[in-house]
């Protein structure tokens, strides 16, 4: 499962190049180098004598730095190449790139090398959607060096591209005449600058001065602080402990930090679509992250606070209290030919920001941030009742009000396809979601805690109870589907049961909505055959009309998705099942190198043997990053209780030991372990 | 609806000029300055929930500058500041964060009742 592009990241500031280094962006292969949601490199190819080198190999440094061996094309195998080629490149304001070649004869050779250089500046959605441009490029050699430039209006974004080795620069790159003494060997440093950004961050030069520089985050912690301040995990399965470490590296490479707060961390969504704030993304890693970091769930609490909804604005899906979906900075979202400035369109991430804020101060006993977010978690919980409410009928729907180029979906099944009857017709707007009811079920009982004990408001607490109560009566009498024994996907514009059988009543099971006497028959289709692929519970049954084998949301299985259904296993009590999932998705991880995709085909694991990715996942996901997390928090049973921390593990026995040691909370730092007891019998395949 | 610089100005002093603590202001706290090209610079400094507008060139958490249409588009709603920012209308200095909330601030203190 190689993958055929490279992707290095500083931030929000990624390059995306072939296995030689190059970048040649066409339509359908979205390379470049990237920064605020624009290309600011779109060709960036490297010639010798004309032809492009082989790649030899490609060694990943750290996250934000690479090298390339390459050889020039001799035509054959059998005959060595008398030179060998090394770049060396670092991301950071730009990138800086280390050109080296080495002579291996003892003649001296005379070559010709040739750096291409060109940049579309395409917003993100540009390059997504393959859309034109609507301003002016230019270039133009000055000062030694190459400028490319883009003008749309006042809207300007430059790159400037320098090298320190003698060379002629043209409109279109740089050519070296090189002379290589025998084995001799020659070198050029060439500087890429994101100059004019739009930002004040704009720099003269690139952030690093070569590859092997120590990363320097753009905030919090450094990669080898972060991993030292991680929890220590010990265990005998050498491919969990490859996960976890590759979840604590990917999750430090996603870091991101957002205009609304210099030097603070969040997770962003996704590489490479998805460097920026997202609602959602942000809330459920944050989430699945907490017995690790408290980093991220606190700026992500900040910044989506600071950002939160203040008034209509159809344009955005903008209303007061709601907690933004996504936000962008590229020449689309600042011409208004997109909402995404902020977008608001998502229904669930109001309620699930009060959830994280509750889960927050449980973990950490950071009372001064639930007193500070005071006014916006109170309008957050307005919002549910008044305007995710939009007809009163005491449950969260949505509809988009911008019909151009808001989203349709506004839960985290977001395709076109996903909330259907079993029958495989699309249900009819305003949707109303399942676990968007439990959602607003479990943030406003967190709230009433909070009421109760931070605010000091009685009266708010004893209210958020009582409507807690309600809401958990009403919707298991009006979601039920009795001859099916699920819970519907959603109720649909005219309140009809959406009557699919999807991963959807899991999220039900971690909220808590559901009553007791209906959570085993839910349990047992979360792990009955038309769900459960023996890898993990697929996103819709294969029983149900919009099933579609490799469908985005309508089949594939989401190992986010699953982490959060094994957490509400456990929470109704069904600790074999919760393990069973669990040890599903950590199987999988190891033919993905540790690394888990945004998702994966649900085919039987009896037919498939291994997990089949979906062919347009992004990767590293922080989502996916942070299932593992959330499912070792799981099999050791971790729950904050007061000062303490309650460890009540139920692991396979195939786990043997499992330790996780120096866990950070409000009780300082404590261990966890537990020893392996629950036989799973043939479903666990690791040994 | 005001429709010049200056005439935002008074609408607000005018709004804000009695110092009764705004309910609608709670959590935004800093300064702002506000320098309309052509015009002449002013500093909001917001504090426990009251909201004080002077003239002045004073240092400030947040330095926000363009010229007067798109200064009187942003305080009347009818601009996105990030937008603006964005395609680079606007520059902003120091406090993004500030910045940012400047949009939902100035129309909660521009709503209020004088």
């Amino acid at each position: 499962m190689a993958d055929a592009n490279i992707s290095i990241l500083d931030g929000n500031t990624f390059v995306v190049s072939d296995r030689r280094g190059d970048v040649d962006a066409t339509p359908t292969d979205t390379q470049g180098l990237f920064h605020n949601d624009t290309r600011f490199l779109s060709r960036w190819i490297l010639t010798v004598d004309g032809q492009r080198p082989n790649v030899l190999s490609v060694d990943s440094l750290d996250y934000f730095a690479s090298q390339f061996f390459l050889v020039p094309g001799t035509g054959t195998v059998y005959v060595d190449s008398p030179l060998s080629i090394v770049r060396q490149r670092a991301v950071g304001q730009g990138f800086h790139e280390d050109l080296t070649i080495l002579n291996h004869v003892a003649e001296a050779k005379d070559i010709d090398v040739r750096l291409e250089a060109d940049c579309d500046f395409a917003d993100l959605f540009e390059v997504k959607d393959a859309l034109s441009k609507k301003g002016e490029r230019y270039r133009r050699v000055e000062d030694h060096r190459l400028v490319l430039g883009y003008r749309r209006e006042q809207f300007v974004r430059e790159t400037w591209i320098s090298t320190n080795a003698d060379a002629t620069l043209d409109d279109h790159g740089f050519r070296f005449r090189v002379h290589l003494e025998p084995h001799g060997t020659w070198k050029a440093a060439v500087d890429v600058v994101t100059a004019r950004t739009g930002f004040s961050d704009s720099s003269k030069r690139p952030k690093y001065a070569h590859a092997h520089e120590a990363p320097r985050p753009n905030m919090g912690a450094s990669l080898d602080a972060w991993l030292a301040q991680a929890p220590k995990l010990v265990t005998s399965w050498p491919s969990l402990a490859q996960t976890y470490h590759r979840s604590l590296v990917d999750l430090a490479a996603l870091r991101f930090s957002p205009l609304l707060a210099p030097g603070q961390a969040l997770p962003a969504a996704g590489l490479p679509w998805f460097m920026a704030v997202f609602g959602r993304d942000s809330l459920l890693t944050s989430l699945q992250a907490l017995p690790f970091s408290h980093e991220l769930a606190r700026t992500t609490l900040m910044v989506l606070g600071l950002r939160q909804g203040t008034t209509r604005d159809d344009f955005r899906d903008e209303e007061p209290g709601r907690i933004l979906h996504e936000s962008r900075l590229g020449e689309l979202t600042a011409f208004e030919e997109r909402p995404h400035s902020p977008y608001f369109g998502s229904a669930d991430a109001t309620p699930l920001f009060l959830i994280l804020l509750d889960e927050y101060e449980r973990w950490t006993g950071d009372e001064d941030l639930v007193r500070k977010l005071e006014p916006q978690a109170r309008a957050a919980l307005h919002w549910i009742d008044e305007w995710g409410d939009r007809d009163h009928d005491g449950y969260i729907e949505y509809e988009r009000r911008n019909a151009k180029t808001g989203l349709e979906n506004q839960c985290w099944k977001d395709s076109w396809d996903s909330i259907a009857f079993a029958d495989g017709t699309l249900a009819p707007l305003p949707r109303a979601t399942c676990e968007l009811q439990g959602y607003a079920y479990d943030a406003k009982r967190r709230c009433a805690r909070l009421a109760r004990e931070i605010w000091g408001d009685q009266r708010a607490a004893e209210r958020l109870t009582t409507e807690a109560a309600d809401l958990k009566r009403r919707f298991n009498a009006d979601y039920w589907i009795p001859e099916r024994k699920f819970f519907a996907l959603a109720l649909d514009g005219k309140k009809r049961k959406v009557d699919s059988l999807t991963s959807n009543i899991g999220h039900l099971l971690w909220s808590g909505i559901v009553d007791e006497d209906k959570a085993r028959a839910c349990v047992d289709h979360l792990l009955g055959d038309q769900l459960f692929s023996a890898w993990g519970i697929r996103t819709m049954a294969a029983s149900e009309g919009r099933y579609n084998p490799i469908g985005y949301h309508v089949e594939t299985v989401w190992p986010f998705d699953n982490s959060f259904i094994a957490w509400g296993l456990r929470r109704y009590g069904y600790r074999n099942e919760a393990a069973r999932v669990a040890m599903g998705i950590l199987e999988a991880a190891e033919y993905f190198h540790g690394r888990l995709p945004e998702a994966f085909a649900g085919y039987p694991r009896s037919k498939t043997e291994f997990p089949v990715e979906y062919p347009t996942a992004c990767s590293p996901q922080a989502w996916s990053t942070g299932a593992p997390l959330l499912f070792l928090r799981t099999l050791l049973g971790l729950e904050p209780i007061g000062d303490r921390l309650l460890v009540d593990p139920a692991l396979p026995t195939t786990l043997e030991q499992l330790e996780l040691l120096d866990i950070p909370g409000r009780w300082g730092r404590t261990d966890a372990m537990g020893r392996g007891r629950i036989d799973l019998g043939e479903s666990s395949s690791r040994f | 609806m005001p429709d010049t610089a200056r005439s935002i100005i008074s609408e607000f002093q005018r709004r804000h000029g009695d110092r009764r603590p705004d309910p609608r202001l709670q959590g935004f706290a800093g300064s702002y300055r506000f320098d309309v090209e052509g015009v002449g610079s002013w500093r909001l400094e917001v504090h426990d929930k009251i909201a004080t507008m002077t003239e002045s060139t004073a240092p400030a958490d947040c330095v926000l500058r363009c010229n007067e249409a798109d200064f009187v588009r942003i305080a009347r709603g009818e601009q996105n500041l990030l937008t603006a920012f964005l395609q680079g209308r606007v520059q902003l200095e120091g406090d993004y964060a500030l910045g940012q909330r400047f949009h939902g601030f100035i129309r909660t203190a521009l709503d209020r009742a004088a």
